[in-house]
């Protein structure tokens, strides 16, 4: 998706609905939530899911990361929970988004 | 020497007291006969009382009568010893009833402690998946309200101009009627 950024800033359903199977199975890295944020940028001011992050105590793609694959009672399960759903809601939004634009 | 008077007033003098003395002993000897518990050898044969009809009638009665009320006290000691049966079993039954009771009071306490020692885990990852769900689905509604809020907000200049424009078309059309 970096290149995709960089050289053709396009999302397509496709690799959204990967996104979303890589975010459901905690696959998902830091560049690709860098990467959802930049598309955010189509509905409102980029920085969505790190302004979020930030107001949870978490500072950086890579600290929810790691947040999210620490053992479960090193964690607070309901902020990453909280996050992982707006992450989710995010990814929604943008699929209903693209919907729209492809209609 | 006593004269003839004397002798007779002296003989009707001694007549009298014996016969007085007399009447005084037999009228004692018939208080005697006559009080009770005293037996009237009269009425006894080789030593032993012979009872009379009406004596024979009142032994039977009252022998009867004891025997009557010897059964009289059998029966009440029965039915005591009945009742004791009663009051024996009745304690017995109420005391299992208690013991049963306070068994199964004991056994159930200790089934529901041990219940809840085995599933409170189980029991508490299920109440903390829900709380993560509904967290998820807080982030989730949280996430789309503000996206589309923001999409909107950021679509309506565009429709705005064409809507002011309208305003204006309608307002200038308002100025050139008057």
């Amino acid at each position: 998706m970096t290149t995709m950024i960089t050289e053709n800033p396009q999302l397509s359903k496709i690799e959204l609905s990967l996104l979303k199977s890589k975010v459901e199975a905690n696959s998902a890295t830091a560049k690709d939530l860098e990467n959802l944020d930049y598309f955010l940028g189509w509905l409102s001011s980029s920085g969505f899911l790190l302004q979020n992050f930030k107001e949870k105590g978490i500072n950086s793609y890579e600290e929810f990361i790691v947040q999210r694959n620490k053992p479960s009672d090193k964690k607070n399960p309901l902020v990453e929970g909280y996050l992982y759903g707006i992450i989710l809601g995010a990814i929604s939004t943008l699929e209903q988004y693209l919907n729209t634009k492809q209609v | 020497m006593l004269s003839r008077s004397k002798r007779m007033e002296r003989f009707l003098i001694g007549f009298i007291a014996s016969s007085l003395v007399t009447l005084t002993v037999f009228i004692c000897y018939t208080l005697v006969i006559n009080e009770p518990g005293v037996i009237d050898k009269s009425k006894m044969e080789n030593g032993y009382l012979i009872p009379d009809a009406e004596q024979k009638n009142i032994a039977a009665a009252i022998n009867d009568l004891n025997i009557r009320e010897i059964r009289l006290e059998e029966k009440v000691l029965a039915i005591n010893k009945r009742f004791d049966d009663l009051y024996i079993l009745g304690g017995v039954i109420i005391t299992l009833i208690l013991a049963i009771s306070l068994s199964v009071y004991l056994r159930v306490g200790a089934e529901v402690e041990k219940y809840f020692k085995e599933h409170y885990k189980h029991s508490q990852d299920r109440i903390d998946k829900c709380v993560i769900d509904a967290e998820v689905t807080l982030g989730i509604l949280y996430a789309r309200t503000v996206l589309i809020e923001q999409w909107i907000a950021a679509n309506i200049p565009q429709s705005n101009p064409s809507i002011q424009q309208g305003q204006n078309i309608e307002t200038q059309n308002d100025h050139n009627d008057h």
